[in-house]
């Protein structure tokens, strides 16, 4: 028995010294490693929660946030209400072909005849093979109301906003676009985007990741389920001036088949904008079919040489530094050398001028004499006090600074011909009218806007006036006194467009070299043709800025092709507007006499003088993108893809 | 008894707390509570969580079916003497049924997500590559009882047991599960004798993987330092100089060819583990696809704070925003719900786990296959507890590893629960230090 005992105890013995002894510091390593995870975790787990928790406890709200929620965009209307971009409700079909209860045929033929729209479509669609398909989009509530009746399963019926310009072209470069993922593009819709959609204090619903609803108990209100409304806006855009507008510069850019054009007229005392029209233009409600070319707002993106009408910012700017007084006299000879560059005018001498004869003849010499007077630093300090080379701060986004060259690279010529609007200047039409309106508004420049008011959809109450930033650039008897040059040189000047009965209209012309295309040099023969304008000259009300890019009629100049444009909105905006007449009109011989005796001629508007060449062009293009007075009509052919226009004046 | 005769009114009395302590104690004896109250800890936490969350309706009766099952089971393991899973004609037997189980899961398994790990028996649904974790641990541990590592190439006798249940785990695909394989292996080699280089030269295989994939440069200081490092420290007295060269050589070429052929190697990974394994790196690359996991997760995390924001009340967890919510990524749920002071008590459970299994460890030393068995079971729970945690807080990459007691799944609580139960085995029968084994 004990020798048994003996011999398992040895053999225990035995197998246990073949056993490799377990050293103290093998356990040390592995409790080395576990201390490492369980430290590492454990880092990990306070920079998440504690360290990180505040920002990711937003992140996660934000993401619950995130939905498709049907939200309405605020309504955007002109200055007297009438809406410009109004959101409606429109449907998108979706179906589950697996949940049908009838055959994909039948499914097809019902609901293409019910929605209008081919059936082959809704048949391939049905038999693609997804789980889900989209059978038809921004569907009207009629034809849901028809569809739901049907009561099938497997059809989902999923309201969507749906944004609609019920004047077509009218505007589109300040209202802009709404994309497919409900975002603004352009124009106010883009700049404003937070404000249209921004609900105020309707409760949200948070969603989980499925989409549906997380019911939480909440103090406050519970979530409504009539979508909610953004916040409107008023521009200071003037439906009828804008039509108006629209219409002359259209029926100039046909005629004159010019690339581009652009008016402007604001009020220079506020720095409100009443109407922008540009060419070419788009139609909001169907953006895509458009170039981008035509989508953009080039006439404060793309910059130009003004030209002569430049030299309205010259001569104040001479005044205002001091290096010229109001009798200052040039020796205009034609030609005036600067270093190895000479500088023509474009009509010849005209011997010694003074300030007025300088705007009368558009002396080029004389301009330049001027510019060359004052420093470079004070020419280019007094340039930058106008917004040019700087962004006029309008509420539009993508706004261009133009182009001003710093005036330390000014050679004596660049500055010499900046005098005229050539050289180390390029500017958008925005900033020049936004100069001028310096000019016009006793030397105190307004920062120009389209956004009228803020207001909230359901009371109406005024949330946010536009306040426009306001400096003082030039002294106010320098800026009338330039007012009253402008004014003396159209009564008694050439330029004959600007005139109109009962008005002093103050102004200039401007024909300006074309920059070539690479940007070096001057395209031969090509021209931009532009009128610059504010009336009554000794108390402005209106400022209007028309410009022509390359016209290929009436000799091209601002005085023809310009000219009528600003002649015809200037006059009908005076007279919608009811500004006093700056004098009795006295007719002798069946023609107005007006200021300096001079004859007023009859300029007529370009919209009845071209009123046939415009239908023959309206009728080749068929859709008649270059007429805002068409787009309504246009909007109906295409009902699918357009409301109709009986819900025009439905605002919510 | 000296007490009682003293005290005569404690020995008439019928609540006699002498017994009563004789009781409890012989009840638990060779029960280790640290290891019941973290494990039971774990259990709970897991069960409410089930129980309070919505969208997990129905699991929370079925696991503790499964709960009730383990239990039972934990006490009948820890009731059986270790040694007899250690017989030479036991551990054929269980070796080779589970292999049996794992191949009849890939010819007629039922898939579930694009992997084929269950099998059907009868009433039962099983997933053998949970049952072969414990399988493979206990045939290793059996091995090391007969036939401890005495030398380098012993290693491989080991990798040789371990290599066909991995590769048919791999093979359904479960990479996560393989993985633990290896873990496995190293820790049970390396507490029985294998030295720390060695393990450093069966590990330079993978870090060439992904120091290769990651900077061409690192992996050439890489090939570089591992030849040094295993000159300098690898088994210096064991052979000859010119052998032990030649031996270094061998494996700094095959690091070489390894990081060589690692594109192909790669391609042999199913396209949603490559890009599980690197999308953790940057979630934000594809925050839809394969980042949303993480991501998810880390959102949920981080917006428990400190108090966590109550059981079913957490926004992220309970809005179907974190998929696998009730298996792989319960830890998020936990981490939103119920916050940072429970969370480092979870973490810290782990910890508590895997101390107990390294101290009884320590404790067995003696006893070769149990020392090793209940090294085997560390590894295990502390492969699987890191990689899930690390996985949920973004750290590590996405392998589907189940988190031990925590996550909902029937034979992983089982397993989790029977490995539980083979540490008491353990933890009962650690040999009292005997006086003297002549004597008697």
């Amino acid at each position: 028995m004990s020798s048994t005992i003996e011999l398992q105890s040895y053999r225990e013995a035995r197998r246990r010294r073949r056993q490799p002894k377990i050293p103290i510091w093998r356990i040390r390593i592995l409790q080395a490693v576990l201390a490492l995870c369980v430290v590492a975790i454990c880092v990990r787990l306070y920079y998440l929660q504690i360290y990180k928790g505040g920002e990711i406890k937003g992140k996660a709200f934000e993401q619950r946030q995130k939905s498709r929620m049907l939200i309405h965009r605020g309504a955007i209307t002109d200055r007297h209400g009438l809406p410009l971009a109004i959101d409606t409700t429109r449907y998108d079909l979706y179906i589950h072909p697996k949940l049908l209860k009838v055959s994909y045929k039948e499914a097809a033929s019902k609901i293409a005849r019910i929605a209008k729209i081919s059936e082959e479509k809704v048949y391939k669609r049905l038999n693609k093979g997804y789980p889900v398909v989209t059978v038809a989009k921004h569907l009207e509530r009629e034809i849901v109301e028809e569809l739901q009746a049907l009561n099938w399963p497997g059809m989902d019926i999923v309201p969507r906003p749906f944004r609609h310009y019920p004047e077509g072209f009218l505007a589109a470069h300040i209202l802009g676009y709404v994309n497919h993922d409900t975002r603004g593009q352009g124009g106010v819709e883009q700049s404003k985007q937070v404000t249209l959609i921004s609900t105020g204090d309707i409760p949200k619903p948070q969603l989980d990741g499925r989409g549906k609803q997380i019911l939480v108990a909440q103090d406050g209100p519970t979530w409504d389920i009539t979508p909610p409304l953004g916040r409107h806006v008023e521009l200071t855009i003037d439906n009828a001036l804008q039509h108006l507008a629209e219409k002359e510069l259209n029926a100039m850019a046909v005629h004159s088949m010019c690339t581009k054009a652009s008016a402007i007229l604001l009020d220079p005392t506020n720095g409100e904008i009443l109407a922008w029209a540009n060419y070419p233009s788009y139609d909001p409600n169907n953006y895509s079919k458009f170039p981008f070319s035509s989508t953009k707002n080039w006439a404060m993106v793309d910059v130009y040489q003004p030209g002569s009408t430049f030299k309205i910012i010259t001569v104040a700017s001479g005044l205002e530094t001091g290096a010229i007084h109001k009798g200052t006299v040039f020796h205009d000879g034609g030609a005036f050398t600067v270093g190895r560059q000479t500088i023509h005018n474009v009509h010849g001498g005209n011997g010694t001028i003074d300030l007025l004869n300088l705007f009368i003849h558009s002396s080029n010499v004389a301009s330049a004499q001027l510019a060359l007077r004052m420093t470079p630093k004070q020419f280019y300090d007094k340039l930058t006090d106008f917004s040019l080379g700087r962004k006029t701060g309008i509420d539009l986004p993508g706004e261009s600074k133009g182009l001003l060259l710093n005036y330390k690279k000014w050679k004596p010529i660049d500055q010499a011909t900046t005098g005229f609007g050539q050289g180390a200047i390029s500017v958008t039409p925005l900033q020049l009218a936004t100069a001028v309106s310096a000019v016009a508004n006793r030397g105190t420049l307004i920062q120009p806007h389209v956004i009228r008011r803020i207001y909230d959809p359901k009371t109406g109450v005024t949330e946010r006036w536009t306040e426009a930033e306001k400096r003082q650039v030039l002294k106010p008897e320098v800026a009338e006194h330039v007012a009253k040059l402008l004014g003396e040189n159209i009564s008694m000047g050439n330029q004959i467009a600007g005139k109109i009965p009962g008005y002093i209209v103050a102004g200039k012309t401007g024909t300006a070299q074309r920059v070539r295309e690479g940007g070096k040099g001057y395209a031969r023969g090509q021209t931009i043709a532009s009128f610059i304008g504010f009336l009554p000259a000794d108390d402005p009300q209106i400022l209007c800025l028309v410009v022509v890019d390359n016209p290929q009629t009436d000799g091209k100049w601002g005085n023809t092709i310009a000219g009528p444009v600003f002649n015809a909105i200037s006059s009908e905006a005076a007279r919608f507007l009811g500004i006093p007449k700056s004098y009795e009109i006295v007719e002798k011989n069946g023609q107005v006499i007006g200021p300096f005796n001079k004859i007023v001629p009859k300029v007529v508007k370009p919209s009845v003088k071209y009123a046939e060449e415009l239908a023959k062009y309206n009728a080749a293009n068929g859709d008649g993108n270059a007429d805002g007075s068409s787009a309504t009509a246009n909007n109906d052919k295409n009902t699918n893809k357009n409301p109709g226009s009986n819900n025009k004046k439905q605002v919510h | 008894m000296l007490n009682s005769n003293l005290n005569p009114a404690l020995k008439t009395s019928s609540f006699d707390v002498e017994k009563i302590q004789k009781w409890f104690s012989r009840l638990t004896s060779g029960i280790d509570l640290w290891l019941i109250l973290a494990a039971g800890f774990l259990v709970y936490t897991s069960l409410t969580v089930l129980r309070f969350s919505e969208q997990t309706y129905g699991y929370y009766e079925k696991q503790l079916e499964f709960l009730i099952a383990g239990v039972l089971l934990m006490l009948t393991f820890s009731r059986i003497p270790y040694r007899f899973w250690t017989k030479k004609w036991v551990i054929p037997i269980v070796y080779l049924s589970n292999l049996g189980l794992l191949l009849a899961v890939m010819v007629k398994g039922h898939a579930a997500q694009g992997a084929q790990r269950w099998l059907s028996l009868g009433p039962i649904t099983l997933q053998p590559s949970e049952i072969a974790k414990i399988v493979v641990i206990i045939t290793l541990a059996c091995w090391l009882r007969y036939f401890p590592i005495r030398s380098f190439f012993d290693i491989f006798k080991l990798l040789a047991i371990t290599i066909p249940p991995a590769f048919l785990v791999f093979k359904q695909p479960d990479l996560g599960t393989s993985l633990t394989f290896a873990c496995v292996f190293m820790g049970m080699a390396y507490w029985s004798g294998a030295t720390l280089a060695d393990i450093v030269l069966l590990t330079s295989p993978g870090f060439s993987l992904i120091l290769n994939a990651v900077n061409i440069q690192w992996w050439h200081w890489f090939l570089g330092g591992i030849g040094v490092f295993l000159l300098l420290f690898w088994r210096v007295k064991d052979w000859n100089f010119f052998i032990r060269l030649a031996l270094i050589l061998a494996v700094v070429g095959a690091n070489y060819g390894v990081g060589t052929i690692r594109p192909e190697l790669w391609g042999h990974l199913k396209e949603y583990q490559q890009k599980r394994l690197t999308s953790f790196v940057n979630p934000y690359a594809d925050p839809r696809g394969s980042g949303y996991h993480i991501l998810q997760s880390l959102i949920a995390i981080g917006s428990g704070g400190v108090a966590g924001t109550g059981l079913g009340k957490g926004n992220q967890s309970q809005g179907a925003f974190i998929p696998e919510r009730h298996t792989d990524f319960i830890f998020a749920v936990v981490g939103e719900e119920l916050g940072f002071k429970i969370s480092v008590f979870v973490i810290l459970s782990y910890m508590l786990i895997c101390m107990r299994a390294l101290i009884i460890a320590f404790h067995c030393r003696g006893e070769p296959e149990g020392s090793a068995m209940a090294i085997g079971l560390m590894c295990m729970f502390i492969f699987h507890s890191f990689i899930n945690l690390g996985m949920t807080m973004g750290i590590m990459p996405v392998t589907g590893v189940p988190l031990p007691f925590l996550s909902y799944g029937g034979t992983a609580l089982l397993v989790d629960l029977i490995a539980l139960g083979l540490l008491q085995s353990i933890y009962g029968h650690i040999p009292k230090p005997k006086k003297d084994a002549w004597s008697s």
